[in-house]
């Protein structure tokens, strides 16, 4: 893990503007569309679904919730009760510089 | 003769390479203040640990080095206290407990429950409160090894919470409080880490410096859930000498590095056995290979325990050999973990980074 970046000092859940806002250990910045979590859930049901091309069931991109998860992971709960997907931190930090893809590839 | 000043007295505890900590007194942050009076220099230390045994020894040895460095006449002052882990977000009941250590090793039967009870009087035998979870819910041994009747169960409080089993002054709850002797916890994974966290955040801890627990042998389901669902200070892996135990230790190593769990250390249980007859001193499992393991880890290696029968028969008997013979040299290396446990919490938490904070907002 990059003892540089991670873990994060603030972390933000703005329900108004659908976005999470993080605040890294040196000071970047990252923002994240709910839309984007969503799709980058990495719950093993989400995944299979991507495997297969099935689209998700329910499109609700609403965060309700986010907690810690132990030492090095967010949990985040969906407006639609979806809560499976644990994002560590580097993963976030894929997904805020738009590599999710290349992060889940390794 | 130095003149003695403050900074003097800070420049020449920086010089004293040897403190107990493997690090100077400087560098630990551990000089509170110094007073200068007529009289004499009143050293304050502040320590990040519990040592009840040693703290009077140490003073008197740093005053010694003092005077050997030309400041006479101090008087040390110690004051013991150990920091709480930042990276540990205490919710609900584990609101007042100060430091969550796992102890686990890869292989079973290295001797990991013995060493936790051990480990958790031994921390407690010098000062500090602690308490012990049984996390190994397929194979619980802290009743027996506690010695605490089947007829003892935890008080149910509110109908919702539980009060820790105390005995010998340790806060302790097993899975197998909750259950008959004979009957065997038959759950699937995901039961039995609900069970846990359960056990963990409703049992009603209290004030604690330590809460030790004792984790079930390997790195499964049970581990992963866990390691990622409790945030914990750090945690101790327990190995034998002999190199099977030692490869499977390396697995628990790299699952802790996975979670970003600190690793506190490891500990070399059943490293040497004394024969009762002639006195022969003999390395059953082989020797080196927890050092070895600990080197290539860049952890320290905070003990080594010998394999004894008076260990196994006293948790056989349930009273383990720190309360059993606290004056035995077998109970002096427990206490002797204890500090190096204490020592490496106290760096690690010093080191660690708090954890994030986390914000919900409606609207701006």
């Amino acid at each position: 893990m990059n003892e540089v970046l991670y873990p994060p000092i603030l972390v933000t859940l703005d329900k108004a503007a659908g976005e999470l806002k993080i605040v890294w250990k040196g000071g970047e910045k990252s923002h994240i569309a709910g839309s984007e979590l969503r799709r980058y859930c990495a719950c093993s049901n989400c995944r299979a679904r991507k495997v297969v091309g099935v689209a998700l069931v329910t499109e609700s991109t609403e965060m309700r919730s986010a907690r810690l998860m132990g030492n090095n992971a967010l949990q985040i709960e969906f407006s639609d009760g979806h809560d499976r997907g644990i994002y560590p931190w580097p993963y976030l930090f894929a997904i805020g510089e738009g590599l999710a893809q290349e992060y889940l590839d390794e | 003769m130095l003149e003695v000043t403050e900074a003097s007295v800070r420049r020449v505890l920086g010089e004293i390479g040897y403190s107990p900590f493997g690090s100077s007194y400087i560098e630990m942050e551990a000089i509170e203040s110094i007073n200068i009076g007529e009289s004499g220099v009143d050293l304050y230390l502040k320590v990040g640990l519990q040592m009840q045994s040693k703290s009077n020894l140490l003073a008197m040895t740093l005053s010694s080095e003092l005077e050997k460095a030309g400041i006479p006449g101090v008087t040390v002052h110690i004051n013991c206290e150990v920091f709480a882990s930042p990276l540990i977000s205490r919710q609900g009941h584990l609101k007042d407990v100060k430091n969550i250590v796992m102890v686990a090793s890869g292989k079973g039967g290295v001797g990991k429950s013995t060493t936790s009870v051990n480990l958790a009087l031994a921390l407690q035998a010098e000062g500090a409160k602690v308490g012990i979870l049984d996390a190994d819910i397929y194979g619980p041994s802290l009743r027996t090894m506690l010695g605490i009747d089947n007829h003892i169960k935890p008080e149910l409080v509110d109908q919702k919470y539980v009060s820790p089993v105390r005995k010998y002054g340790l806060k302790s709850m097993s899975v197998a409080f909750m259950s008959e002797d004979k009957t065997p916890m038959i759950w699937r994974g995901p039961m039995a880490v609900r069970a846990l966290q359960q056990l963990l955040e409703n049992t009603l801890w209290g004030d604690l410096d330590y809460l030790i627990i004792d984790m079930p042998p390997g790195t499964g389901d049970i581990h992963i859930s866990l390691a990622q669902k409790v945030n914990v200070s750090g945690a101790i892996v327990v190995t034998t000498p002999q190199e099977m135990a030692v490869i499977d230790a390396r697995k628990g190593l790299e699952m802790f590095n996975k979670v970003s769990i600190p690793v506190l250390g490891i500990v070399e249980n059943m490293a040497t056995h004394r024969c009762s007859n002639c006195g022969f001193e003999e390395t059953v499992f082989g020797s080196g290979g927890a050092q070895h393991l600990a080197d290539s880890y860049q952890v320290q290696l905070l003990g080594t325990l010998p394999l004894d029968k008076r260990i196994r028969a006293d948790v056989d008997a349930g009273s383990p050999t720190v309360v059993e013979s606290p004056g035995s040299t077998l109970a002096q290396s427990y206490i002797a973990l204890a500090h190096q446990v204490g020592i490496e919490i106290w760096k690690t938490n010093r080191r660690g980074t708090a954890a994030p904070e986390i914000q919900i907002v409606d609207s701006l």
